[in-house]
């Protein structure tokens, strides 16, 4: 039987005057296990505490019940006050004698009955409470970044800039992600690749950050302070540390393809660089293009190049990082082309995306910047925009907003009347969402200044008529029909999550919403956070947003890593969850109860059991509550312990 | 001999001579002809003794759970033993690869104390044609109503056949839907009635556990019922409330309908009407409908965002 | 002792939802009955449907399983599982002839200190007026 002592706090008056502390001090004396029973006026002081640390030795107690204010308000006070006289602070318990009962209650008789049942119930579970040890986790310092676009760049400089390594994982080639496929921003019009390119050369020569590209992650294993990332490296069939970069290979390889970069409209190479400015400035073989891998012939390429680093040989090589935090900031793609048959896109040449836009106003862009329709080149002096082209629509799927597509669109119009004077731009939409610092004021600069024309409604089709596409819609302010005659349209269509995102979300062991958009640990509170302890989100992994939105989060994620590592090791709660092996029949329905994914296999003799691991676990016990036998235990609320306070509760 | 049974003998005599499987769960001769026995058939000559004909009744798939043998085991499966035994896969309890699954078609199972009582005599052999059933007593053949001669938990099958099966002995029959008409009729009942329904039905429970031991759902390695902090031993009306709360709730999104526990019950308790309930609150409230495979998650072990609260929408009534 | 008879409730209170509302009664100084002895679970989805029949077993007249509102978990899904179960539990329980009065699951906020007594208020007054629970409870 353990020696259990009961503290009685008045809390002044607070719970004095309603309870009778003395009455339910005595009432404590003939419970089960307690050996001393006490009142005073301020526990919490530190004539209190000296009360009960004297108590814990000259009583010798093993458990402690302090009847006092909620836990919420000082259980940390007394679980320190109770390690300090040598006893384990989990075998200390509070009865919530004040907010739940003195100052809810008037009746004293009533009030203090039920502080007896409260405190019965405290001392019935303490004496099941087992010592416990907050364990600890050592923090590797380090951090992995998934994403080389401009939210990974941003977390990956400010973690790095405090001192801390980096990792930062590109799939492509190339740093820049999305952004480096833009011509201007909005709302201020400067130039995308001038705002950029400074941060990937400060990517490339940070000391700190160490840049994997064209590699991607393949698999994570482990928890916060010690995860281990399986990283693998593409074969790029160039020797990057022999490359200098001299580009040679890129002019001379006979084999014209289409480019992904330029969304398949300018002329790419077999070998080379997404674009000039690229970091790393290294070329890449691209083997479903290339002659030599596909006839057997040319190798123009390893002729030419002056330091021999072309390598047809080379393999796909995968190496591990020890990390303690991820980032992952792996942002977006568009929707495929084969979602719009209404608006011929991916039949008509001259139906384009917005990105696609994007490259035609860009001076690296395939029409080095002079806006020219893909079908004959000619300039459009006619241009529609169509807005919301698969968000906001339920039936592609995609019932969410984009959000950045208003503004780009407005962007658009301008930079199309910028270039061509006499163009009309016309844009479709459904609503202008211009929410942010001097965006409405874009897009009435748009209107006014630019001439833009905005036709609020859908278009139903798009089809071809003497070389040009009429854009049938609906005028719903007007309540007209609409026919435009145009040369070019494009249509903004819906930000999805990046094509490599579900199968790292799978590796990362972190959900996703339907769409495949990271989830955020809270939508509100935690925005930059994953459930996964030690994961967080930058950028537009999480939902579409634009660059500042993305850099503010990436320095937010930053700053989560950052207090992550302002620590030698972690202190884990150990109310986590256990498994009593001889008991778990191996059937694992507690696993999709688990938000964590803390439950893992292990290989008894005769059966797998279930087992948890502790650096993941956050102890919700929903596990605990799915197992059937109650092999599965969540420490500091067992099922002994809560149908032990059941039963005094009921008394 | 019917040419089911025939193929049955030679297909599970080919398994286990080929060594393809170690043991052959089927059913075999029990003390008399109307009450067959699981059979553990260990060669072909064991092979050569098993039975199919309408007195086979009891679920096979548990026994798997008790066959001892390293290699692979064959097993006989109508449709509750293919739910059982898909119950026992989902559950971990058995792997796939040491499973040999022979699905048979079952248009339900003759009771022998039925038969017994409609009959007057112990019956000899059975015969189901259609909604009737051929009982051949001493006395001769006589025709009997299904509902009178079938167990109860083969009047309301919904599951014929297999869902899959490693080897047929007929056709498989798509599975029908089951329905609840006693849980409706209870419902309609007022609480203290109902009360008084199940006091009746509690107090004669014996703790005897045979439900349990019957059920291809329950088999906890050890079981919580067994855990005196959950249920002490004594047996009490309270005490079999806990009792018989817990086995229905454990089972409940579970349950494979095969009516094993009822069956089990020496004091005949209809423990059927405590899983359809759940099973029918499952399909109404969460449109997850018995029989839904026990592969998928567990309708407990899942949510929709926009799951019904159940409490609100008028309690026990549907 | 009081002379007229009070129910007993017992109020299973997720830690970071209901519990703190709870306490935010407290700090408002909200009034309400004497009924209530709280249990603090970390989340609704520990809650197993057996210690509610427990607490029927030992003597309670009503039970409470409260938690957030489902969306707000602070476990993001425990209280997604909670709702099923405790949608079956509940009809389950009437289905055995327990009167629906007498066990009832609430969604209260951190912020709903009003929400928990009015809660409290309401199963009180139902409560008395079925008068004490001897349906599943044991015989001493």
């Amino acid at each position: 039987m353990p020696r259990t002592g009961v503290f009685v706090c008045w809390c002044g008056i607070n719970i004095a005057k309603t309870v009778d502390v003395e009455g339910v001090a005595a009432a404590s004396r003939s419970l089960p296990g307690v050996v001393h029973a006490e009142t005073y006026k301020y526990f919490c002081s530190e004539p209190g505490q000296n009360l009960i640390k004297e108590a814990i030795w000259e009583k010798r107690l093993d458990r402690v019940v302090i009847a006092t204010c909620s836990p919420s308000m000082h259980q940390a006070t007394f679980r320190e006050a109770a390690q300090a006289a040598g006893l384990n602070p989990y075998l200390v318990q509070i009865a919530n004698i004040r907010e739940q009962c003195s100052w809810v209650h008037s009746n004293r008789e009533e009030a203090t009955g039920k502080a007896v049942a409260l405190v019965t119930a405290m001392v019935a579970k303490v004496r099941r409470d087992e010592p416990l040890q907050a364990f600890t986790l050592p923090v590797n310092r380090r951090v992995l970044v998934i994403g080389g676009g401009i939210a990974g760049m941003q977390a990956a400089l400010d973690i790095a800039d405090a001192g801390y390594p980096v990792v930062l994982v590109e799939r492509e080639p190339n740093l820049g992600g999305r952004m480096a496929q833009l011509s201007e921003t909005f709302p201020t019009l400067d130039c995308a690749s001038c705002i950029l390119t400074p941060k990937t050369a400060e990517v490339a020569r940070h000391p700190l950050i160490e840049l994997l590209a064209y590699s991607e992650v393949r698999e994570v294993s482990g928890y916060v302070g010690a995860f281990t990332a399986t990283i693998a490296r593409k074969p790029a069939y160039v020797d990057w540390d022999k490359c200098i970069g001299c580009m040679l290979c890129q002019e001379k390889c006979p084999r014209k393809t289409p480019s992904d970069f330029q969304r398949g409209m300018g002329p790419g190479k077999a070998i080379g660089v997404n674009f000039p400015q690229a970091v790393p400035n290294r070329p890449v073989i691209h083997r479903e293009h290339c002659t030599y891998f596909q006839t057997g012939k040319c190798q123009v390429c390893a002729r030419i190049c002056p330091v021999d680093a072309v390598d047809f040989n080379q393999a796909e090589t995968t190496q591990e990082k020890q990390v303690g935090a991820i980032v992952v900031a792996t942002g977006y793609e568009v929707v495929a082309p084969d979602q719009f048959g209404e608006y011929g896109y991916g039949k008509y040449p001259d139906v384009i995306d917005s990105l696609a836009f994007e490259r035609l106003n860009s001076s690296s862009g395939p029409t080095d910047g002079v806006i020219r329709r893909p079908s004959d080149g000619a300039v459009p002096k006619e241009v529609v925009f169509i807005q919301c082209a698969g968000s906001r629509d339920p039936d592609k799927g995609k019932p969410y907003c984009s959000k950045i597509c208003c503004m780009y669109t407005a962007k658009h119009a301008m930079l199309y009347r910028h270039k061509v004077p006499d163009g009309q731009a016309y844009i479709f939409y459904m609503d202008i969402r211009a929410g942010g610092k001097r965006y409405e004021e874009f897009v009435q600069r748009a209107v006014e200044n630019d001439g833009a024309l905005y036709l609020r409604g859908r278009v139903a089709r798009v089809y071809p008529e003497d070389g040009r596409l009429v854009v049938k819609g609906v005028d719903t302010l007007s309540g007209q029909n609409v026919e435009v005659f145009a040369d070019l349209v494009v249509l903004a269509t819906a930000a999805v999550p990046s094509g490599g995102a579900p199968g790292l979300a799978q590796a990362l062991k972190v959900g996703t919403d339907e769409h495949g958009f990271f989830n955020e640990a809270h939508p509100k509170l935690r925005p930059v956070e994953t459930l996964t302890r030690g994961i967080f989100l930058a950028g537009s992994a999480l939902a579409p947003k634009d660059i500042s939105e993305s850099v503010a989060q990436a320095s937010g994620a930053a700053a989560k890593v950052l207090a992550l590592f302002s620590r030698e090791e972690l202190l884990a709660d150990p109310l986590v969850a256990t498994v009593n092996e001889s008991h778990c029949s191996g059937c694992f329905w507690c696993r999709p109860t688990c938000p964590y994914q803390a439950i893992e296999e292990k290989a008894l003799r005769d059966r797998q059991v279930a087992t948890v691991n502790a650096g993941l676990c956050q102890g919700c016990g929903a596990c605990a509550a799915a197992c059937r036998n109650g092999a599965m235990k969540l420490r500091g609320f067992t099922d002994e312990q809560l149908l032990a306070e059941v039963n005094a509760l009921c008394l | 001999m019917s040419e089911r049974e025939s193929r049955l003998r030679s297909l599970a005599e080919e398994l286990l001579a080929s060594g393809q499987v170690r043991t052959f769960i089927g059913f075999g001769p029990g003390y008399e002809p109307s009450r067959p026995l699981p059979w553990f058939a260990q060669d072909p000559a064991g092979a050569a003794q098993l039975l199919l004909n309408p007195f086979c009744g009891a679920t096979l798939a548990r026994y798997l759970l008790d066959d001892g043998s390293p290699g692979p085991v064959g097993v006989l499966a109508r449709g509750c033993d293919g739910l059982g035994i898909e119950r026992l896969l989902a559950d971990r309890r058995v792997s796939r690869d040491r499973v040999h699954v022979v699905g048979v078609t079952c248009r339900g199972a003759v009771d022998p104390d039925k038969a017994y009582r409609e009959a007057g005599d112990t019956p000899l052999s059975a015969e189901l044609e259609g909604e009737r059933v051929l009982l051949t007593t001493a006395s001769g053949t006589r025709e009997f109503p299904r509902a009178s001669c079938l167990y109860d938990r083969c009047l309301s099958c919904a599951d014929p056949s297999p869902r899959w099966a490693d080897d047929w002995l007929d056709e498989p029959l798509p599975p029908g839907k089951r329905e609840f008409p006693d849980v409706a009729g209870l419902e309609q009942q007022d609480a203290d009635r109902r009360y008084a329904f199940w006091t009746r039905q509690f107090s004669r429970c014996l703790r005897c556990h045979a439900c349990r031991q019957a059920c291809p759902a329950c088999h906890c390695v050890s079981c919580s019922l067994d855990h005196p902090e959950w249920l002490d031993g004594g047996i009490s009306l309270d005490n079999n409330f806990m009792y018989h709360f817990t086995r229905a709730y454990h089972v409940a999104g579970r349950c494979i309908a095969c009516g094993e526990c009822q069956q089990a019950c020496p004091a005949q308790i209809p423990l059927m009407l405590l899983n359809d309930k759940f099973m029918r609150d499952i399909r109404d409230l969460f449109g997850v409908c018995h029989p839904h495979r026990p592969q998928e998650k567990e309708p407990l072990g899942q949510f929709c965002p926009d799951d019904p609260e159940g409490w609100r929408e008028g309690g026990a009534q549907p | 002792m009081s002379l007229t008879w009070e129910p007993k409730i017992v109020g299973f209170a997720c830690q970071w939802c209901t519990y703190a509302g709870a306490d935010l009664a407290g700090t408002s100084r909200l009034q309400y009955p004497a009924t209530v002895r709280p249990i603090r679970v970390p989340c609704s989805g520990r809650v197993n449907p057996a210690f509610v029949l427990r607490a029927f077993q030992r003597g309670a007249d009503g039970v409470l399983v409260a938690g957030c509102h489902p969306g707000d978990c602070h476990y993001t899904t425990g209280n997604l599982f909670t709702r099923r179960r405790y949608s079956l539990v509940k009809r389950f329980l009437e289905y055995l002839g327990m009167e629906p009065e007498r066990f009832r699951v609430e969604w209260i906020s951190a912020a709903e200190g009003k929400r928990f007594a009015q809660v409290v208020q309401e199963m009180t007054a139902d409560l008395k007026q079925l008068g004490p629970n001897w349906k599943m409870r044991e015989t001493t």
